[in-house]
C-alpha cells in the first residue's frame, strides 16, 4: 500500500541514464560501506587492548 | 503560479502535484491538500527539522487553516469547486513573498544559492527519515537577497532502506546543468530556462561538448555516462524504475548520504566566481561619465527623494552595480534591482547579502521583460503581470538613452512604462543627445533623437507626473527629477 502511494506522489521525471549512473556509483559506494564496516569493526577489537 | 481570483470565477491553480494545489485568493497564498499529501505534510510538521527550518526562515512560514477559516473560503463557490476538484483535506496559507521571480531571471549566484538550499534541506531532513520528492529550482524563491523554499508538498516520508535520491536527474537537469553551461559555454540563465521547464538534458550537452571534456569531472558524470548509460537502455524495459528497498537501513543511509554530497561537491565546483568582468562591470569605477561631485549629487538627490517620499517598495531600472538600490534599500525599502548584465547582478546580489539590504537582483532587460511561462502562459506570470502598479517608487537613472537608442523605444512609451510600474514616486534622469554616452549609443545615428529636448521630456513626463523638483547634473547634459504621479 506504502509503495503504491509512493509511485503516485513522485511525478517528477527520474530520468533514465542518471537514474542508472545513481545506481551504478550507489553499487559502489555500498562496497565502500562494507569496507568501512570492517575496518571499524577491526579498530573495535583493537580499541580495548590499547 | 496562479492568478488571482474573485468571487464566482473559477481559480487558476497549480497542477502538476498529484499532492495539492498552490493559488492565489484575495493577496492570500493558498494551498489545497488532498489525503496523498496530507500525511506526509503532517510528517513534517511534527519532525524538529521541519520546525528548526520554518522558523529559520529557510521554509516559507506555514500554518494549517482551522475549521473556522476553511468554512469562510469555502463560501466562495469558485474555492469550493477547486478544494472538491482536487479531493482537498486541509487548506494552508503560506508567508507572501513580496516579489515572486522565477529561474531565467535569477543570476548564476542566486541558482547557487537555490541548489544550496535545497540539498541542506533534503540533508536536514533525513535525519528525521523524511526527504525531498523534487529537485526543481521552482520551489524557491527569494525574500531580497536569501532563497526561500516554498513547496511545503514537496516533502516527503522515506523508507529507511530506500538509498536512491529520485529527485538526483531533475536536480542535475535544473540546477547542474544550466550552471555547468553558464560557465563553460557562456549561456545565460535565461537563454536555458526560459523555454526548457525542466532545464537541460544531458544529451542536449553531450552534444554541444568536446571529446576532451566528455572524459573529464563533471562532464562525466553529469553528461557523459547518463548520455551513454541512458542510450543503452530498453526504453521498453521498465525495471529501473521499481523502487528497491535495501535490508540494512544503514547503508540505505550511507549511500543516499554520499549521493547528496556528491551533488553538492559538484554544486561548488561550479560555484559562480566574484570578480568577473563584463561591458558594464567597471561602468561605476571607471566607464561612467561623472565626476565624483556629480555623483555625490546624485547620491545625495536620491536619497533626499526616499527620505521625503518614504517608499516601502521600489524598483530600480537599469541598476548597474546596485549602489542606488543599495541606497533605496537603507532607506528601508524593498527594492528589486534590474539589469540585464548577469555579472553585475552577480556583485549586487553578494553585496545586497554580505550587508543584509532588501534588494532582489533580476537579470531583467525592463525593454524585453520576461514573458508569461508555462502552460496558457498562466503558471508563471510575466514580469510587467508582477511588477505593475507594484512599487511606490521607481527609480531610472542614466538608463532612458539605453531604451530609447538601443532599444529604440518612443520615449512617449518609456514614460508610459513609469507611470504603470509606479504608484507614486519616479526619480528619472535625463540624459541629452550630446551627452557622450548618449553618442557612444547613436553611433553616428544623431539625426534619430535631434528632436529630443528637455522641454520635449517634460511635456511627456507631465502627462502622468507633476515636477517636484528638477537638478542640473554633470553640466547641462543631464538632469535629475523627481516627479510624483498625479492623481
Amino acid at each position: 500500500m506504502f509503495a503504491t502511494e509512493r509511485e503516485a506522489r513522485a511525478y517528477t521525471d527520474p530520468g533514465t541514464g542518471a537514474l542508472i549512473w545513481q545506481m551504478l556509483v550507489a553499487g559502489l559506494v555500498g562496497v565502500g560501506f562494507y569496507f568501512r564496516r570492517i575496518t571499524s569493526w577491526f579498530k573495535g577489537r583493537k580499541g580495548p587492548k590499547v | 503560479m496562479s492568478h488571482p481570483a474573485t468571487q464566482g470565477q473559477s481559480i487558476s491553480a497549480s497542477f502538476r502535484d498529484p499532492a495539492g494545489s498552490l493559488f492565489r485568493y484575495r493577496g492570500r497564498i493558498l494551498r489545497v491538500v488532498n489525503a496523498i499529501g496530507a500525511a506526509d505534510l503532517e510528517a513534517f510538521l511534527a519532525a524538529p527539522s521541519g520546525q528548526k527550518l520554518m522558523n529559520s526562515g529557510s521554509v516559507a512560514s506555514t500554518r494549517r487553516l482551522d475549521d473556522v477559516e476553511c468554512r469562510e473560503l469555502l463560501a466562495d463557490p469558485a474555492v469550493r469547486e477547486l478544494y472538491e476538484a482536487r479531493h482537498g483535506q486541509m487548506i494552508l496559507e503560506h508567508e507572501r513573498i513580496d516579489f515572486p521571480s522565477y529561474p531565467y531571471e535569477w543570476n548564476p549566484e542566486m541558482l547557487y544559492a537555490a541548489g544550496m538550499l535545497t540539498l541542506d534541506l533534503a540533508e536536514a531532513l533525513h535525519a528525521d527519515g523524511l526527504g525531498l520528492k523534487d529537485g526543481t529550482p521552482y520551489n524557491v524563491l527569494f525574500r531580497g537577497p536569501e532563497p526561500v523554499f516554498i513547496d511545503v508538498l514537496s516533502f516527503e516520508r522515506r523508507e529507511a532502506g530506500d538509498a536512491t535520491w529520485l529527485p538526483y536527474a531533475q536536480f542535475v537537469r535544473t540546477f547542474l546543468l544550466p550552471l555547468l553551461a553558464n560557465q563553460v559555454y557562456g549561456l545565460g540563465l535565461d537563454q536555458i530556462l526560459t523555454t526548457r521547464r525542466d532545464g537541460l538534458e544531458p544529451e542536449e550537452v553531450y552534444r554541444w561538448s568536446k571529446l576532451s571534456q566528455r572524459l573529464r569531472p563533471p562532464f562525466f558524470g553529469l553528461v557523459s555516462m547518463p548520455t551513454w548509460l541512458g542510450g543503452k537502455h530498453k526504453q521498453d524495459d521498465q525495471s529501473i524504475y521499481q523502487k528497491k528497498l535495501m535490508s540494512d537501513p544503514e547503508k540505505a543511509r550511507f549511500i543516499l548520504d554520499h549521493v547528496i554530497s556528491g551533488l553538492r561537491r559538484t554544486l561548488q565546483r561550479l560555484k559562480p566566481k566574484a570578480g568577473k568582468s563584463s561591458v558594464w562591470s567597471d561602468y561605476m569605477t571607471t566607464n561612467n561619465n561623472y565626476t565624483t561631485d556629480h555623483f555625490s549629487a546624485k547620491e545625495k538627490f536620491v536619497a533626499e527623494a526616499l527620505r521625503e517620499f518614504p517608499a516601502r517598495t521600489v524598483l530600480d531600472v537599469g541598476c548597474n552595480t546596485g549602489h542606488f538600490s543599495a541606497i533605496a534599500a537603507s532607506s528601508g525599502a524593498k527594492v528589486v534591482a534590474l539589469d540585464y548584465d548577469p555579472v553585475v547582478l552577480g556583485d549586487v546580489w553578494r553585496n545586497a547579502r554580505e550587508r543584509k539590504l532588501e534588494i532582489l537582483p533580476l537579470a531583467v532587460n525592463v525593454t524585453r521583460p520576461s514573458p508569461g511561462t508555462g502552460w496558457r502562459n498562466e503558471e508563471c506570470a510575466s514580469f510587467l503581470d508582477r511588477a505593475s502598479g507594484n512599487f511606490d517608487a521607481v527609480l531610472m537613472l542614466a538608463v532612458i538613452h539605453h531604451m530609447l537608442v538601443t532599444e529604440r523605444v518612443p520615449l512617449t512609451d518609456i514614460i508610459d512604462l513609469a507611470a504603470e510600474l509606479t504608484t507614486n514616486l519616479l526619480v528619472i534622469e535625463y540624459v541629452a543627445p550630446d551627452d557622450t554616452m548618449f553618442r557612444r549609443l547613436t553611433r553616428g545615428r544623431d539625426e534619430l533623437h535631434k528632436e529630443l529636448t528637455p522641454q520635449v521630456f517634460e511635456k511627456e513626463c507631465a502627462r502622468h507626473f507633476e515636477t517636484v523638483r528638477m537638478q542640473f547634473v554633470e553640466g547641462t547634459t543631464r538632469r535629475l527629477y523627481l516627479l510624483r504621479k498625479r492623481a
